[in-house]
This record gives C-alpha cells, structure tokens and sequence, in this order.
C-alpha cells in the first residue's frame, strides 16, 4: 500500500476529531479549541470563558471519542464478518447481538434503572443472544457459516418479538418514548462512565480481530481450502465471533442501534484499499471512525433538537450502498 | 532414495449405508505420480479427501511421512499435505501473490502474517510456474486456465510432502492441460509424492508412477499404467469400449501409449 494512503488513514480521523471539537451551537473558535486542549499540556495563559472549556473537555471530547471508537468498532466487525462469511450482505449484528442488546435495553428501561445498569445489561444480553446463536448453530463439533446466518435469524427474530413485547406493555406516557428513542441510537447520553464501560470491550474485541486479520484472508478462500491450509476454522470462527461481539454488544449497549455502518463502511474501505484483510481492517477502523464523527455532527448541529443517529446513518447509508452496488456491479472491488 | 509417504492400510468409507471403497491398501513414495481413475462417482474425490483428512475413513487407517493422519491437526496435517479441491469458490479478489503466499499458513505462528521472506518464496514460485506477470493481478480476473496454476503453485509453496489434486486439468484448455501436467511433473522430481484424480486415462502414461482404477463394481486395481490400462480394464471401469494403442518409436523408451475410443 502507498504511503500516502498509510498517512491518510491515520490523520483524517484526527482532522475529522478536530473539527467535531468546534462545531456545535456554542460558539468556541477552532483556535480557542487547540488552545484549551493544548493548556493541559503546555503552560498558556487562559482567556477564554470557562464555560467553553467545559463544552469541550467534558461534552465535546468524550462523545466525539465515543464516536471514534463505536465508528471503528462497527465497522472492523463488519468487515471481518463479510469476510468469514464471504458475503457482502453481512453486518456485524448477522448472529443477533442488535437485537438481544436492543431487548435488554428495553428491559432495563421497563424497571426505570439508571444509565449504568442500562448499558451493563444491554451489553450483557448482546452476549447472550449471540451465544444462543452460536450453540443454535453448533452441529456435530462444528459450527457450518449456513447453520450460524440462520441460528442469527431465528435468535434475531426471537429477541424482535420480546422487544415488541416489552414495548407492548410499556406505559405510552413515559416509558414507549425513552424505548423508541434508544433503539433509534444517540451518543447524546456519552459520558466518562460510559466511555470506561464501553472502550475495553471494543479495543480488546477490536485487537483480537487485528491479530487474526491475515487467517481473515485464508478463511474467505471457504472453510475446506482454509482447513487445508492449516487454519483451524472453528477455532477461528470462535475467536472472531467472540471479538465481534464484544465490540458490537459494547457499541450498542451505549449508543443504541446504529445502523448500516458495518455493513456500508467495509465496503468503501475494500475499494480504497482492496480485498487484503491486513490492510482492510485498519482502513475500515479510520473511515469508520470520521464517518460517524462527521454523522454525530450533523446530528447534534443540523437542527434544534438531536437527530437519533441510526435515522441519519441509514438515510445516508442505504442511497450511498446503493450507488456502491451500482458502481461496482455487485463485484468485490 | 524412494521412501514411501503416502502409506494405506485397509481404508474403508461409507456415506450411510453405501460403500464407496473398502479394504484398500495404497503406498506412494516420494518422487510418485499416482494417477487415480475411475467412472464420475466412483469415489475418486471422496478418497482424495480421505487422504488429506478433510473426511475421516470409516476405517483403517492413513499414514502420511510416517505419522497417522487423525491424528495431526489441521496446521500439522497442512505441513504434509497440500489438496487442491476441484471446486473453488473466489469471492475475494486477491492478487495472485497474495493468493500464493497463503501456501505459507501453516508456516506461521497462531496470529502472525508472512513475513517479507514469505512474499519472496511465494513471487519466486510464481516466477518458476512461470506465472509472474499475473503476479498483482486479481486472481479472480484470471482465466480458467491461469487461477488452476495459480492454485497449483499454492500447493507448492506450502512446501508439502503430498500433494493431493482433484482433477487438476479439468477445465482448462490444452495449452493449460499440459502446462499444468508438466508442473505436476516437475513437483514429483523435486521430491513430492502426487495423488491425482483424472478423467482421461492418458494421463496415467505421462507420469512416472503407478494408476489406480476404481471399477463401478468397486473393484481397484494398482499397478504401472501399461499393465492395468487395457481394453479390459478400461471396459470394466468406463463400460464403454475403448482401445489401448502404443505406438513404436526409437528408441523404445520413447514409445508412445495413448487410449482412444474404437
């Protein structure tokens, strides 16, 4: 690969970090934002009003972080499941992990717990839902991609219909609302805590993914070729599943339900730098990243109130897959 | 020195309740072309994957390089044998050296990637198939002809004792046949013992090495070419009549036997 590509794929998510620091309806200069981040390391003196540094220090920068890392997460996850799967359909949340996290976010919203307890047992049934997928789909010590994709669908469907449930019997005054707006996902709610609750699950799951990228490869070649060639594939499948999962369940658990990133993003960063799951994966972690600072920037700025994020991520996501199958003719390019 | 790689004893497998073959008994040493033939259904594929452990005999047992096959897992067993299946799927478009470069797999550590030495041995196997000028092509752009050998070189590059192919040929067009034959060829002098499945009997005679038919009725039959290739045997394999001719040339060595329809 270039190097320019190389140096691009690492600084656009910083510019993108950047710009994410001064736009918004408080009015703080692009000079003042690299002065305030700058006086925490440097002695400068401080001239400007105390309630900016507040808005970027402990509003701006952890949701903007949290965005860094969702964006990159979701979009690694995508693209290692693409190419185990070897399909271009896939996204990270093919084996339920969406909606078993969507259902235990709803349950938590039911019985009124706070943020913390939220995002624990969303991300707890994340977990769950994909290990009911994966033990669905274990056959005679194996687990075949065919019996995973439907054991997803069933598990998937199962947790939609609890969901539902859940929503059914929720107070429409109070409770309905605060459901429907969570699944609809925001990095709104983003703070300190939630940043510590979800970064270790999505780095950890993230570098587990980073350190098979090349077995990434063999497995896409299909599951006998790679056997033959030494790789062994349950033990693979395992590692990767796992690692997605982590990351996926960690995202949703704190944002909601965003959607079309895994399965969009991959996409663009395997025209960018091509099909090599070496280079692929860093390549998807960096568009990933800018993608959904620059998405949570039109969300929290375009209007009056928030745009739940899944809403703007599917409205840009779903023409601009459409373009990319167009424009590649369903090829892998 | 001829030492023997591939060792069969009394291999037996079943779908169910149908037996493909039974009691076999097999030796391939290290230099060999065993050409398998056989009717389509025969179970020529089922036993070249036994061989490499991608099914599991019913029973009986193989021995590869000495060491019982079951029991080696899979980056062991990618060590000695390499397959090259009759079907591949391409999903991905790799370039050929990457594609080649994943012969080293069962070379590296459990997370690691080929390392610049890796990418060498692969471009240099590529240049000896004389395949480099697909090199940074997309493998999934090649023709028929050019991703068999592509695959083929893959084999050689994961520096295998065995080299399982499952009709190696098929496919390609007659350039590509006997490019390919004459790689094959060139595996076995380096060493390798060759099992291959084939639809065309003539193949049996290019090779130095024994054929062995699989008749409908499930008999086998092991042996040099020109002593199992008859009219007989090949009535009994394909059940169609077919003709064994050899033509003489000088010096006697350079006879030519090939089988053709009457």
């Amino acid at each position: 690969m270039k190097r320019g590509a190389l140096i691009a794929m690492i600084l656009v998510p910083f510019a993108a970090l950047y710009i994410s620091l001064f736009i918004g309806r408080f009015d703080v200069s692009a000079a003042d934002v690299a002065r305030i981040l700058a006086s925490h390391f440097l002695p400068i003196t401080r001239n400007w009003p105390a309630s900016a540094e507040t808005i970027v220090v402990q509003i701006r920068l952890p949701r903007a972080v949290m965005a860094i890392f969702v964006g990159s997460g979701l979009s690694i996850s995508g693209a290692a499941y693409q190419g185990m799967f070897r399909n271009p359909l896939v996204s990270p949340d093919i084996l339920g992990v969406s909606a078993a996290s969507g259902f235990g976010a709803a349950l938590a919203l039911l019985c009124s717990r706070g943020a913390f307890a939220l995002e624990l047992i969303a991300f707890l049934f994340g977990i769950l839902g994909v290990g009911l997928t994966y033990l669905l789909a274990r056959t005679y010590r194996s687990t075949p991609i065919l019996m995973l994709v439907l054991s997803g669908i069933i598990v998937a469907a199962f947790f939609s219909a609890l969901l539902s449930g859940a929503k059914y019997v929720a107070d429409p005054e109070s409770r309905l609302p605060a459901i429907t707006y969570w699944l609809l996902g925001s990095l709104n709610g983003t703070t300190m805590q939630s940043l510590a609750m979800a970064l270790p699950p999505i780095v950890l799951g993230g570098a587990g993914l980073m350190l098979v990228r090349w077995r990434l490869n063999v497995l896409s070649m299909g599951e006998d070729e790679a056997r033959s060639l030494g790789v062994r594939t349950d033990h693979l499948k395992g590692i990767i599943i796992v690692c997605t999962t982590l990351v996926t369940a960690a995202a949703v658990s704190v944002c909601g339900i965003v959607g079309w990133v895994g399965l969009v993003i991959p996409h663009l960063a395997r025209m960018w730098v091509g099909p090599d799951h070496r280079v692929l994966l860093p390549a998807a972690c960096s568009i990933g990243a800018t993608y959904l600072l620059l998405i949570d920037d039109v969300a929290r700025t375009a209007s009056a109130s928030e745009i739940p994020l899944g809403i703007l991520t599917a409205m840009v996501g779903a023409p601009f897959f459409a373009y990319l199958l167009r424009r590649t003719q369903g090829a892998w390019q | 020195m001829s030492r023997s790689l591939v060792e069969v004893r009394g291999a037996a497998f079943k779908y169910a309740e149908r037996t493909i073959f039974e009691a076999l008994d097999l030796v391939v040493n290290t230099g060999e072309v065993l050409t398998v033939l056989g009717a389509n259904g025969c179970g020529k594929s089922t036993l070249l994957r036994c061989l490499g452990g991608a099914l599991n005999l019913s029973a009986g047992s193989v021995r590869i390089g000495g060491e019982e096959l079951a029991r080696l897992d899979a980056t062991a067993r990618a060590r000695k044998v390499a397959i090259l299946f009759q079907e591949h799927q391409a999903t991905f478009p790799f370039s050929a050296l990457d594609v080649v470069t994943m012969g080293r797999t069962p070379h590296l550590p459990p997370f690691g990637s080929p390392s610049a030495h890796d990418r060498k041995a692969a471009a240099q196997a590529l240049e000896e198939f004389g395949l480099l000028h697909v090199k940074d092509r997309a493998y999934t752009e090649l023709s028929g002809g050019e991703r068999q050998l592509v695959l083929l070189c893959r084999t050689f590059v994961q520096q295998p004792e065995v080299i399982l192919l499952d009709e190696p040929t098929a496919h390609l067009d007659f350039k590509n046949q006997v490019r390919c034959l004459e790689l094959i060829g060139m595996l076995a002098e380096r060493g390798v013992a060759i099992v291959l499945t084939s639809h065309d009997p003539n193949h049996a005679f290019l090779f130095p090495g024994r054929a062995l038919l699989m008749r409908l009725d499930r008999a086998v039959s092991i042996g040099a070419p020109s002593e199992i290739i008859t009219d007989a045997s090949l009535a009994a394999t394909y059940g169609i009549k077919v003709g064994v001719i050899t033509v003489a040339r000088t010096p006697p060595s350079r006879n030519l036997t090939f089988c053709s329809p009457w």
